[in-house]
């Protein structure tokens, strides 16, 4: 083993000092709640471990260089750092930094659920799932990845099934387990499958391998050479693309939701709309090598991931897009029409995804579909955390909030939640002056904006678009039934009134961030763009070259 | 008749296969578990097998499969606390006995 390998593989520990202070403060998490039972001391431990883990983050970004590839001048000593498990580029910082704001909001929202003898566990059980997210977005070996997904998906597993032990929720957190279990079984066989065509199971080397036709099938290269493989490349990448498509709830693996949402507690759901779809597409984006900026994206990827994937993300966005809102349609049951307008806005999010290998060539773009992907993103986890927050502060366990008729009267009884329900709603909707409308409008844009390379492509994205903006008009129906049935019906049975709780605070930030980047956008956009660098493509070619010699030394 | 590589992909993919059918077909949520499993020790043999047949490979594919075996073990501790208490709900493991959700 060389020594720069050597160095590669301890170098990366300063880098993840925020996922050690989260993971030490989980444990002893653990290990404390089984000597005291409180709801208010394990609360504010975890509020305190992750302030001490944004402060481990803020002395990484001062200590550490963000690892921008491709560097301004190309230096070889740098490049060991292409081998090692994780990599502290500045697109991972983002979504540390959407981890960590995550948790905090997620701690405060659940804050009293469940029973006080489980706080312990279920706060810990949260930091696991931030450290996870962070780990994921930094992840740049298949190995790191799959850990860094399951370290969300075991802790997962026990958020569901820790509050509550009746029949519902069981069955909730049984559904959930066995469907996330087979979908990282998927990923792992495509994994599997992509280590044997490439030899290397880091992620930059893997991309370059495919970049460049290298790909085989082990062990007699001689009998292969004229073949690049094709068809095994395509099924290990269709078997990741749902792997993963189950965490975002794109089609076909969108059936669990629904059931899950309902029969799991009001946290646990928003924790299942927002943290499941940031991981699956910071990893979609990560291994199908989209990330502008990164290694292989100023090349071509071969047919597989160039042309056949974003074929497969197209349909898989027009079908989850048009499914998601159609049975929303139907729902009565509030977290049931939630779950179903979660899958119908993945279909919008995978635009932004389809439609990413296209906008990479064509110079002077403003906006990419990564850049619209990351910011419909944190509109999505705003208005959805917000919305829930406000369910969850509003039900009790006297008078549960089921159905949306439940609603009704609600604009008189709670004129406050009332109108903060609206403004989370018609953000969902997607009207302007919200989060919402900016992120819609920047996706609706990639997908009209292909127009100069290919006549075709730009039609076909063209109707997506057009299915997409159709989507849209059929969504505001069933959440502005919602608003009417709060202004314009009369409760039969107000609800109570709630007594002031920490979830208060989330509901707050996320109001000001549904208005805020509604109002500005700029602000946040800049931040992604600056994360994410235009590549000089001359350098990249070098360096890429030179990444996977020392990759596979 | 000598083993290739190709016999051990066509092993990992009937375990896939097989994994797939049993949790879609078993109504016995320890069953279930079982087609768990085999899915991923599919994905376990071929990370040993490609690493093993090309000289070229290096042992990233043992790694990945030590990984797996590890985190399988830490999922079947979850599976089995939320079988148990599923037991205590339903007095049995058939999972086609929770029917309370739908929609």
């Amino acid at each position: 083993m060389s020594p720069d390998l050597q160095n590669a593989l301890t170098d990366f520990i300063p880098q993840v000092v925020p996922e050690i202070v989260l993971g030490v403060s989980a444990c002893v998490l653990f290990l404390g709640a089984t000597f005291r039972v409180s709801r208010h001391v394990w609360g504010v431990f975890a509020l305190v471990a992750l302030t001490l883990a944004s402060f481990a983050l803020i002395a990484t970004i001062r200590s550490l260089p963000l690892f921008t590839e491709p560097p301004t001048t190309f230096d070889k000593s740098k490049w060991p750092l292409y081998a090692a498990p994780v990599l502290f580029t500045p697109l991972a910082l983002f979504f540390k930094v959407v981890g960590l704001v995550t948790g905090f909001l997620l701690v405060l929202l659940s804050w009293d659920e469940g029973g006080e003898d489980h706080a312990g566990e279920y706060h810990g059980c949260l930091l696991l799932l931030v450290a996870g997210i962070g780990l994921v977005g930094a992840a740049n070996d298949l190995l790191t990845l799959f850990l860094a997904l399951e370290l969300i998906s075991l802790p997962t597993y026990l958020l569901l099934y820790l509050p509550r032990a009746d029949e519902r929720a069981q069955e909730a957190a049984m559904k959930y387990f066995l469907l996330s279990v087979f979908s990282s079984g998927l990923l792992l066989f495509g994994f599997s499958y992509l280590y044997g065509l490439t030899g290397t199971t880091n992620i930059p080397a893997l991309l370059d391998m495919f970049a460049s036709g290298q790909e085989r099938l082990a062990p007699n290269p001689e009998a292969s050479t004229q073949q690049p493989w094709v068809g095994v490349t395509l099924l290990a990448l269709v078997m990741i693309v749902a792997g993963l498509g189950f965490r975002i709830t794109s089609v076909p693996f969108h059936f669990y939701a629904p059931d899950v949402y309902q029969g799991t507690t009001t946290p646990a759901a928003a924790l299942l709309a927002f943290v499941p779809k940031i991981v699956g597409f910071a990893a979609l984006l990560r291994i199908l090598g989209y990330v502008p900026g990164l290694s292989a994206f100023e090349r071509p990827l071969g047919t597989a991931m160039g042309e056949q994937v974003p074929m497969l993300l197209w349909i898989m966005a027009a079908v989850t897009m048009t499914l998601g809102n159609i049975l929303a349609l139907l729902q009565d049951n509030i977290r049931r029409l939630i779950a179903y307008s979660s899958v119908a806005h993945a279909g919008y999010m995978l635009i932004g995804l389809a439609v990413v290998r296209y906008l990479a060539n064509a110079p002077g773009e403003s906006v990419g579909g990564v850049e619209a992907l990351l910011f419909y993103l944190v509109a999505y986890g705003a208005m959805t955390l917000g919305f829930f927050a406000v369910l969850h502060y509003l039900d009790s366990p006297d008078r549960p909030l089921e159905s949306v008729d439940d609603l009704a009267g609600l604009g008189k009884s709670h004129p406050s939640c009332g109108l903060l329900l609206t403004l989370f709603l018609l953000s969902l909707i997607g009207m302007p002056l919200t989060a919402g409308f900016v992120g819609k409008f920047l996706i609706f844009f990639d997908a009209m904006g292909l127009s100069s390379q290919n006549a075709e492509q730009a039609r076909l994205y063209r109707i997506l678009a057009l299915i997409a903006a159709l989507n849209a008009a059929v969504g505001g129906w069933y959440y502005l039934r919602m608003i009417g049935v709060m202004y314009l019906r009369e409760a039969i049975d107000p609800l109570p009134r709630p007594r002031p709780a920490p979830v208060v605070a989330t509901i707050a930030v996320c109001a000001t961030l549904t208005l805020g980047l509604g109002l500005f956008p700029q602000s946040l956009l800049q931040l992604i763009r600056d994360a994410l660098p235009r590549p000089n493509a001359q350098l990249v070619a070098r360096a890429a070259d030179e990444g996977q010699a020392v990759a596979r030394e | 008749m000598t083993i290739t590589l190709n016999h051990y992909l066509l092993l990992g993919a009937i375990l896939f296969v097989c994994g797939a059918v049993c949790m879609a077909t078993k109504r016995n949520a320890i069953g279930v578990l079982m087609g768990v499993e085999l899915v991923l020790n599919a994905a376990t043999v071929n990370f040993v097998a490609f690493a093993h047949y090309n000289p070229s490979f290096e042992i990233e594919g043992q790694i990945f499969a030590m990984f797996v075996i590890v985190m399988a073990a830490a999922e079947a501790a979850i599976a089995l606390a939320i079988v148990l208490n599923f037991y205590n709900n339903h007095a049995t493991v058939d999972i086609d006995t929770a029917e309370e959700l739908k929609g």
